[in-house]
């Protein structure tokens, strides 16, 4: 694991940890970007679109984890939840917040999307469930599956 | 043609300081700091978008930008977030290395060489003969930094920049060179 990873992985902040860990739960994780979706896009097409997106990242996400077989940093270091089963990079929960962020990027809100998507790559980090390396992946994947989105479903 | 050799000139210099920092400083590092120019960039576009003046941005566009684009820095988003996907996804240092110089001098020299260019390649209706070669030519110090395997690599990234793909070629190549280096 690099140094930077080990860094944040040491801190410690009760409330950054409990956002943090309710933050690493798939349910609330997804319900929080639908609902942030939801709230700050008011077009339909384009709230389809963006849900497009974020899946594609996930599954882009997982399949290169089982491509790359990265260990997660928590098998020789402590974490500060259990360590996950699967393999590490790229971050799932990175690659969908980023997808979401570049959502708004002609937007007035944008700087908070930037803001969550940079406290969730952060959030695992610190949790020392992924190293930067893997949460800055994520950060490549998001592009692309907008990118992909943007040639399958092309308007007619 | 003066707009695209700055435009060049610039993608080259950032491919070798990109080169320069992974030596020194190592891959996570690069990283880093290339994340963070890209989330910087964006802020940037978001401002444009939103139609705010930014000097040093307007400064760039109006004089390195591409005229028909997506969006203000959207060729130069796609080479920075090409640029962080070999830093992230290389196996070592070297074939990350290798394959940025690829990137940064190949595509580089090919669009100012293919603007010349005669003959068009028979898979593509936009790129010529004359580039393909200056990208292959051009490319070639890369064996320097990666051995031998830079030689397939260089071929099968200069026929990627050929194809007429939708996608941008500063995300298209990363993603065939480092699939390639995985293969060798």
């Amino acid at each position: 694991m690099d140094p930077i990873s080990v860094a944040i992985a040491s801190l410690n902040f009760p409330i950054v940890t409990d956002v943090s860990i309710l933050l690493d739960s798939t349910l609330f994780f997804g319900v929080c970007l639908l609902a942030l979706l939801a709230f700050f896009e008011p077009r339909n097409d384009k709230r389809l679109k963006v849900v497009r997106v974020m899946v594609l990242a996930f599954i882009l996400a997982i399949s290169l984890k089982e491509i790359m077989k990265v260990q997660r940093p928590c098998i020789e270091f402590p974490a500060k939840i259990p360590c996950p089963e699967d393999y590490s990079f790229p971050s799932s929960h990175a690659a969908v917040a980023f997808a979401l962020m570049i959502a708004f990027i002609n937007k007035p809100t944008y700087p908070f999307f930037i803001a969550f998507a940079i406290f969730i790559a952060f959030s695992r980090v610190y949790l020392g469930v992924h190293t930067v390396d893997d949460v800055l992946a994520g950060l490549v994947i998001a592009p692309i599956a907008y990118q992909l989105v943007d040639l399958l479903w092309k308007k007619k | 043609m003066k707009r695209e050799i700055g435009r060049q000139l610039i993608h080259l210099i950032i491919g070798i300081a990109v080169i320069a920092s992974l030596f020194i400083f190592g891959q996570t590092i690069t990283a880093l700091i290339i994340a963070g120019v890209l989330l910087a960039g964006t802020l940037i576009i978001n401002w444009k978008m939103l139609g705010s003046k930014v000097p040093i941005a307007d400064w760039f566009h109006e004089r390195f930008e591409r005229k028909a684009q997506r969006m203000p820095g959207y060729g130069s988003a796609w080479y920075v977030i090409g640029l962080l996907f070999i830093v992230l996804f290389s196996k070592d240092l070297n074939t990350a290395g290798g394959i940025v110089f690829i990137l940064a001098s190949g595509d580089a020299f090919s669009t100012l060489f293919g603007l010349h260019g005669k003959r068009k390649l028979p898979y593509s209706k936009k790129k010529t003969f004359e580039g393909t070669v200056a990208f292959m030519v051009f490319s070639l110090p890369a064996y320097l930094i990666m051995g031998p395997t830079a030689i397939p690599i260089i071929a099968l990234a200069a026929f990627v920049e050929g194809l007429p793909f939708a996608y941008d070629d500063n995300i298209t190549i990363p993603i065939a060179c480092i699939f390639l280096s995985y293969i060798l």
